[in-house]
């Protein structure tokens, strides 16, 4: 019986209800406290790394980004892979052509980690263009998982931004729409060799700040105006707002540089199309022009 | 930068198909650094998981390689009847015959115990803050060990100090004692 009722459903991808239950402030608490412990070393350019630069950072991650984007992964596999491959290259001297070796390594374990249907080794290995080996790969899991001390459960920016949407009063519409851009944002930020210090709260804080500016949200009590929203959420997250605001408009401006030059890309490339959302038909211009 | 592209994609509640592409995209497909030297590599990988098992053997005092105690080591190691440690240390995977050797019969096909639900539910809620996603994926697998008595709770979890090297989960009928310990099974 169980087994007919398991053929079913193969076709799509169950999922839990998500638990209010742990949008307290005890877990946040928690998570703040816990994600020192998962950030890379901000330095490993200089201090570890004698072939990787940070070009070859954004290359690997764009295309890993790509892979996810095309995979349909879930959103927080992406940032976590990152973290991975950071803290990885933090401890580990790794040569360039065995970048994407890692990178592929760290999605298939982040999406064995967050994802009930996750990617194969093969299908990873098809992406790198049959450049690495399954068994290879495998191996290279091994390796990476004993560097990172078998320790996967790190903090992403996804974790608060939940928390963060929680304490705002906006309609389930609204937090939909916010959600999606701040999670977008994310993304961008562990593309970026800028954040790789920044604590994932930090970066989920700037992010839903950023969002809500480019959404030109407001409330009746003023509490989503730029100055009253990164007060409230540089307490929550207990550091200090100018560090919060700093954060903001280093994601903003990242926004501008990535979009200008994903324009720029556009017009050689005519296969990308212009966004068509609606939640992005009612944002202004910056963030409504953006070419996907 | 050129090629980031800013994510479109339906928002983590609204995935509910699975993989549609089978077959990736051509565009998406590339060997980003050029040429890997595979024999290179296959010997540096071996290099670091040969690295790796002797740490993990100084560590436990355990020849991993040909599961035998080492000699004169920090840990001594004595054998116990596989019946009497938790299911934990020796369930097979799911969908695998011979699910417990603990002579377990309430097992269907998908190695689910008809226990599971009512004896691991204090369990479950304990530990789903930290282990939401782990447990998503390998609750299942992890559940019966509470078919066993004396392993009922957590304990069996948190005294696992001995399996956090993975490949010590295939001696499972031996078990480190420190010196002075205190037993933990």
């Amino acid at each position: 019986m169980e087994d007919q009722l398991l053929c079913c459903e193969v076709d799509s991808i169950r999922r839990a209800y998500q638990d209010v239950n742990l949008l307290n402030d005890r877990v946040l608490h928690t998570m703040l406290k816990a994600e020192e412990n998962y950030l890379p070393s901000p330095n490993y350019f200089k201090c570890v790394q004698k072939e990787i630069v940070p070009k070859m950072r954004k290359i690997v991650a764009t295309w890993m980004l790509e892979v996810c984007e095309e995979q349909k992964c879930e959103e927080e596999v992406f940032p976590l892979a990152m973290n991975y491959l950071d803290r990885f290259l933090s401890v580990e001297a790794t040569r360039k052509t065995r970048l994407q070796l890692l990178g592929a390594t760290c999605m298939f374990l982040a999406s064995k980690m967050k994802e009930t249907v996750p990617l194969t080794a093969e299908k990873l290995c098809i992406y790198t263009d049959n450049s690495v080996q399954p068994g290879e790969l495998l191996q290279m899991e091994l390796l990476v998982l004993n560097k990172l001390k078998w320790d996967l459960a790190s903090v992403t920016p996804h974790d608060f931004i939940e928390h963060f949407l929680s304490k705002l009063k906006i309609c389930p519409s609204t937090k939909q729409i916010l959600r999606k851009h701040a999670q977008t944002f994310v993304a961008l930020c562990a593309t970026d060799v800028n954040f790789i210090a920044s604590p994932p709260s930090m970066v989920a804080a700037g992010s839903v700040v950023a969002a809500v500016q480019g959404l030109y949200l407001k409330s009746q009590d003023a509490s989503l105006s730029s100055q009253n929203l990164t007060n409230f959420l540089s307490q929550v997250i207990r550091s200090d707002p100018d560090c919060l605001r700093s954060c903001q408009e280093q994601i903003e401006s990242l926004l501008e540089s990535s979009l200008r030059q994903a324009q720029q890309h556009s017009n050689t490339t005519e296969s990308k199309h212009v966004d068509e959302d609606v939640d992005l038909s009612c944002t202004p211009t910056d963030v409504r022009d953006i070419n996907i | 930068m050129s090629d980031v592209r800013l994510s479109n994609g339906s928002p983590t509640l609204e995935r509910t198909d699975s993989r549609v592409s089978d077959h990736p995209k051509p565009s998406a497909c590339r060997s980003l650094f050029g040429f890997v030297d595979h024999e290179e590599l296959k010997r540096d990988l071996k290099g670091h998981l040969r690295e790796m098992e002797e740490a993990a053997s100084a560590k436990w005092g355990f020849d991993f390689a040909n599961h035998t105690p080492l000699a004169n080591a920090r840990l001594e190691w004595e054998l116990v009847d596989c019946r009497d440690v938790p299911g934990f240390y020796n369930k097979q995977p799911r969908r695998e015959k011979g699910v417990c050797s603990a002579g377990n019969n309430n097992v269907d096909l998908n190695g689910n115990h008809s226990c599971v639900v009512v004896a691991s539910s204090e369990d479950t809620d304990r530990s789903d803050g930290q282990m939401e996603c782990t447990e998503q994926c390998t609750g299942l697998r992890k559940r019966p060990a509470c078919h066993d008595p004396s392993a009922q709770n957590k304990r069996s979890h948190s005294s696992s100090d001995e399996v956090t090297c993975p490949s010590l989960s295939h001696s499972t009928e031996r078990t480190p004692r420190k010196t002075s310990p205190r037993r933990q099974t």
